[in-house]
């Protein structure tokens, strides 16, 4: 009985293009290129809105947001990534992710899709492609001929610019 | 399912220092009202409900001791004992014990069992007389040997229940599926024969009798225990089949002891120790036992003997056992719960049903909406408004305390301070009910008692000096709550001699915080006493602080965003007043402007806000730029320039400066505009994101975007020394 | 349909631990902080499966709960069980002859108090 119902979503997840080895990413655009973060850390996607700029912290740190009544951080990673500012546009959404508890958002130029990427096409030390810091980066996977630089959010949020701390420690 | 009660540990210990406080305080009491036998029941009950509760966690220590206090004060109340000093002190002290054994249940910490097992033996001393109930009895015994038999055995049980069983809930069927339970039960005779004619028959009666047989494999005494809550008033009678015969008469009295631990533990399936097993079957007597457990080396010991270990490392390894205890303690401290009443949340449901229909109502009236309804969705707006702000404030509620349970504490303190200062002080206290922060209550706690202790230490005078100034001989302290605007009011008021002038002055000047020819008002020098170091006492009593204790006081309720302020007549005594915020999670704030940014200023820390005239700022080297008010230089601070925020106007005369006060320093703080005033709700930034200098915290404006609260003291550290992420770098 | 207890005690703890109990074991649990407060909340005409009441209590006591609620046609014959500690041997005689069914000794385990309940409750 159990068996047969498992057969059955496996088919079902095939037929819709759902991943059943290897996990699926969230992929969104920033300039030319292509990124993905893990499905399960993504909250919510939510169109872009007036964040308010909190006093001297990076220009990355874009500033803060009323998601239903909690603040939430929300990264420009455009500048994060070094890369040059673009007007923000229709398509600008705050992808709003969740790591470790902690609640942030990141504004990208727009999103793209969900790829199934199996652990087999994911190679751990990107050496090629993206521009950006590989540090921030888990991966680059590949999926058909399309190539996505998977971020570490995990690295992003640990951060030094996000914790008050560690930039103390650091003195 | 939990087997055991452990999770609510932390419930009783927070409804145990609530009895401890009903103890403590009905104690006190009855000093002045010895023969009061309403004061004496609730002593009493607490007691009672302490030993009863802690019991059920295994806390013996407690549960024993309170267990004498309880004996002391049950002949007490009985008036086979009459409340003298002595006694009084007897448990005034006692409670003290409680407390610590308590506390040492809760942390670990250990007891001075010296002082516990004397004041014991006071206890039982001041109890004697009377015989004591007997409080270990023999059936651990009994439990051994309820162990031994083994095999199933077939017994003869013969039971008349007592007429009344009926009317006391009981139901005979019920015993015969219990019995049935332990094995299997046969030939069951019902015995009529003492049924009345049915004219005389009284139907809530119980005229019958049973005979049966029950094979088990279980102890007769299992099989009595099916019959325990009617064996005393039963005629029982229950006989070994075969073999010889175990006959008894169940008339006699039964054993109170039923679930003691030592009973318990078996049970649990945790093996008894060697020792023990050892003594029961004989192979030691219990002295041997003893003698060899005294032998018994720690394993620490043995490594150190074995030389496998130094002692050095030994020490280390306790250590570090000690801090993982402790840290595991604090852990659990830190669960803190409240405690609401039934009644509040009943309000908060019936609020919750209300707002479900106002928005089913405006849902269904958007679905289908014309505007010749917009007077009705008006309507049902403002009554969305009025369900909104009823429920905030329903909900705030339950954060909140009566001060009553701050106060609790003075009465014994002012009591032990006066006979030790060898002063007479009478307390009063008003305003208990007033409601607060629980957190709030929490933290006034020790600035509140510093202010009390110094009211009688040093504000009070000695009898013979008040009587030479024609005072009473009895000292006044009053401490008092109410609320004001939005804000909760606490003085602390003694009618003693009232701060010294000239000593405060001279004492100032000494310390380096004023300069000799300052020409200062008195509100200017009263708050000297709140600067560090600052102690006026002659003489350092062990009571009273040395040296620190005021300034602790001022940073404890500003940090609780209050202020502390003074007023104090020569010869006629000093108020010490507390301004405190009715909750920690909403501020009053002024809401200003800078550029396109709104920010926050809390209240409390505004003293005025005012337009330079022109040439009102000055610029001084090396001091940056300051503005005189009214004869007082303060340093300015522009706001846009400590936020990097992009100002609209950057004259002074054209802005607005705002003076504000953070630990005694004032500074001018300028903005573009004030924009106005109101209520803000505290969220956190760390939650999400990280501490932010010159940021207290963030709110949700009208408009549903973010706002900043201004941590004044912080912006204050920037404008000086720059963000501690700049000094980082 | 679940069965119905009240607890009756002053201690906020101890109602906990026996609803905690209880509400685990399917029960559906009315709590009353002395027996004042439970003839106010039975006399509504409800009806209970047990009764679990503490003897020492503000306003109304134990013993004379009992009292009240034998008195009450729909108590007659509800089983109520006393919370006493091992010292009130005499408390245990007066609850008998108040009416009450049966009694717990504390310190107990929800094992002890579960059981006492079955032995006295018809299933």
């Amino acid at each position: 009985m159990a068996a047969a119902v498992e057969s059955a979503t496996k088919e079902l997840n095939q037929q819709i293009g759902l991943s059943t080895d290897g996990s699926q990413f969230l992929t969104f655009n920033l300039g030319e290129e292509l990124y993905g973060v893990d499905i399960l850390l993504v909250q919510e996607i939510k169109g872009y809105t007036t964040v308010t700029k909190i006093p001297n912290t990076p220009p990355h740190i874009k500033g803060v947001l009323n998601l239903r009544g909690t603040i939430v951080p929300i990264i420009e990673l455009r500048t994060k990534f070094g890369m040059p500012m673009i007007d923000h546009t229709m398509f600008t959404v705050i992808v709003v992710v969740v790591v470790k508890e902690k609640i942030m958002g990141l504004v990208v130029d727009s999103v793209s899709d969900v790829l199934n990427i199996e652990k087999k096409d994911i190679q751990t030390s990107p050496q090629f492609g993206a521009k950006v810091d590989v540090s921030f980066l888990s991966g680059i996977g590949k999926s058909g001929n399309k190539l996505v630089a998977l971020l570490d959010l995990n690295r992003l949020l640990s951060d030094a610019e996000m914790h008050a701390g560690d930039a103390a420690l650091a003195a | 399912m939990s087997s055991d009660f452990a999770q609510f540990q932390e419930a009783f210990f927070e409804e145990a220092a609530e009895h401890l406080a009903v103890v403590e305080d009905g104690l006190l009491q009855l000093e002045q009202h010895p023969a009061d036998l309403d004061l004496l029941n609730k002593i009493f009950r607490s007691a009672h409900s302490i030993k009863g509760t802690a019991g059920m966690f295994g806390f013996n220590a407690v549960a024993q001791f309170t267990h004498k206090m309880e004996t002391l004060l049950d002949l007490l109340r009985n008036g086979q004992k009459a409340v003298s000093p002595s006694i009084a002190d007897l448990l005034l002290t006692s409670t003290d014990c409680l407390k610590t054994l308590i506390e040492s249940a809760k942390t670990g910490v250990t007891v001075d069992n010296n002082t516990v097992q004397r004041l014991t033996a006071e206890l039982a001393t001041a109890s004697a007389s009377d015989a004591q109930p007997a409080v270990v009895g023999s059936v651990k015994t009994e439990t051994a040997s309820s162990q031994r038999s083994s095999g199933t055995q077939t017994y003869r049980i013969a039971w008349t229940p007592p007429d009344w069983l009926f009317q006391r809930g009981l139901d005979p069927l019920q015993f015969m599926k219990e019995l049935r339970s332990l094995g299997d039960l046969t030939q069951i005779t019902l015995d009529a024969s003492r049924l009345p004619n049915l004219s005389e028959i009284d139907p809530e009666k119980c005229y019958l009798s049973w005979e049966m047989q029950l094979s088990t494999a279980k102890d007769v005494k299992i099989i009595e225990a099916v019959f325990d809550f009617v064996r005393e008033d039963s005629v029982l009678t229950i006989e070994e089949r075969e073999a010889l015969s175990v006959k008894c008469e169940m008339a006699e009295s039964g054993n109170e002891m039923r679930f003691t631990n030592d009973e318990r533990r078996p049970d649990d399936g945790s093996p008894k120790p060697l020792g023990e097993i050892l003594v029961e079957s004989g192979a030691v007597t219990p002295a041997e036992l003893d003698q060899a457990l005294a032998q018994q080396k720690r394993v620490g010991e043995i490594l150190v003997e074995q030389k496998t270990v130094t002692p050095q490392q030994l020490e280390q390894a306790l250590q570090k056992q000690r801090q993982q205890e402790s840290t595991t303690t604090s852990k659990k401290a830190d669960t803190a719960s409240i405690r609401v009443d039934t009644a509040k949340i009943d309000k908060l449901i019936n609020l919750v049903g209300e707002l479900v229909i106002t928005q089913s109502m405006l849902s269904d009236l958007g679905s289908r909406f014309e505007m010749s309804h917009l007077p009705v969705l008006l309507e049902r707006m403002a009554e969305l408004e009025r369900n909104t702000r009823e429920i905030q404030e329903r909900v705030m509620s339950i954060r909140m305390l009566p001060i009553g349970t701050a106060f609790s504490r003075f009465p014994r303190l002012v009591r032990d301070l006066a006979a030790k200062a060898g002063k007479k002080i009478q307390l009063i206290l008003s305003g208990e009910d007033t409601e607060l922060d629980k957190t709030v209550i929490e933290s006034i706690g020790d600035p509140l008692t510093h202010l009390v202790r110094n009211s009688a230490d040093h504000g009070l005078e000695p009898p013979e000096e008040r009587l030479d100034n024609n005072k009473q001989e009895i000292g006044t302290i009053r401490l008092n709550a109410f609320h004001q605007g939005g804000n909760i009011y606490i003085t602390v008021e003694d009618d003693g001699r009232g701060l010294n002038r000239e000593r405060i002055v001279a004492k100032a000047i000494k310390k380096g915080l004023i300069s000799e020819n300052e020409k200062l008002t008195d509100d200017q020098i009263w708050p000297l006493i709140f600067r560090p170091g600052f102690s006026t006492a002659e003489q350092v009593t062990d009571v009273s602080g040395r040296g620190v204790g005021m300034d602790v006081v001022k940073r404890n309720i500003e940090g609780l965003g209050g202020a502390v302020s003074i007023k104090t007549t020569p010869g006629h005594g000093t108020i010490f007043t507390l301004k405190l915020p009715l909750t920690l999670a909403i501020i009053e704030g002024m809401t200003v402007r800078v550029g396109q940014e709104t920010y926050i200023v809390p209240l409390l820390s505004i003293l005025e806000s005012i337009q330079p005239k022109p040439g009102a700022v000055k610029t001084v080297v090396g001091k940056g730029e300051v503005i005189d008010v009214r004869g007082t230089y303060l340093p300015v601070v522009r706001m846009y320039e400590v936020f990097a925020l992009q100002p609209e106007i950057t004259t002074p005369t054209e802005a607005i400066l705002l003076i504000l006060e953070t630990e005694g320093e004032r500074v001018a703080v300028m903005v573009d505009e004030i924009l106005g005033q109101q209520q803000v709700v505290i969220k956190s930034m760390e939650q999400n994101f990280r501490k932010v200098d010159g940021i207290a915290g963030a709110t949700i404006l009208g408009d549903g975007t973010v706002g900043f609260i201004l941590d004044v003291r912080g912006l204050l550290e920037i404008a000086r020394h720059g963000t501690s992420a700049a000094v980082a770098a | 349909m679940s069965k119905t207890a009240l607890i009756v005690d002053d201690s906020p703890t101890m109602r906990q631990m026996v609803a905690f109990t209880l509400t685990n074991a399917g029960f559906t649990v009315i709590q009353a902080e002395d027996g004042k407060d439970a003839v106010k909340k039975v006399s509504a005409g409800m009806k209970l499966d047990i009764v679990v009441t503490d003897l020492n209590m503000p306003e109304m006591d134990g013993i004379a709960l009992i009292k009240e609620l034998r008195k009450l046609t729909t108590f007659k014959f509800t089983p109520i069980l006393m919370l006493t500690t091992e010292s009130a041997a005499e408390k245990k005689v007066a609850g008998k002859e108040a009416g009450a069914t049966g009694w717990i000794v504390k310190p107990f385990n929800p094992e002890v108090l579960l059981k006492t309940i079955a032995k006295v409750m018809p299933a």
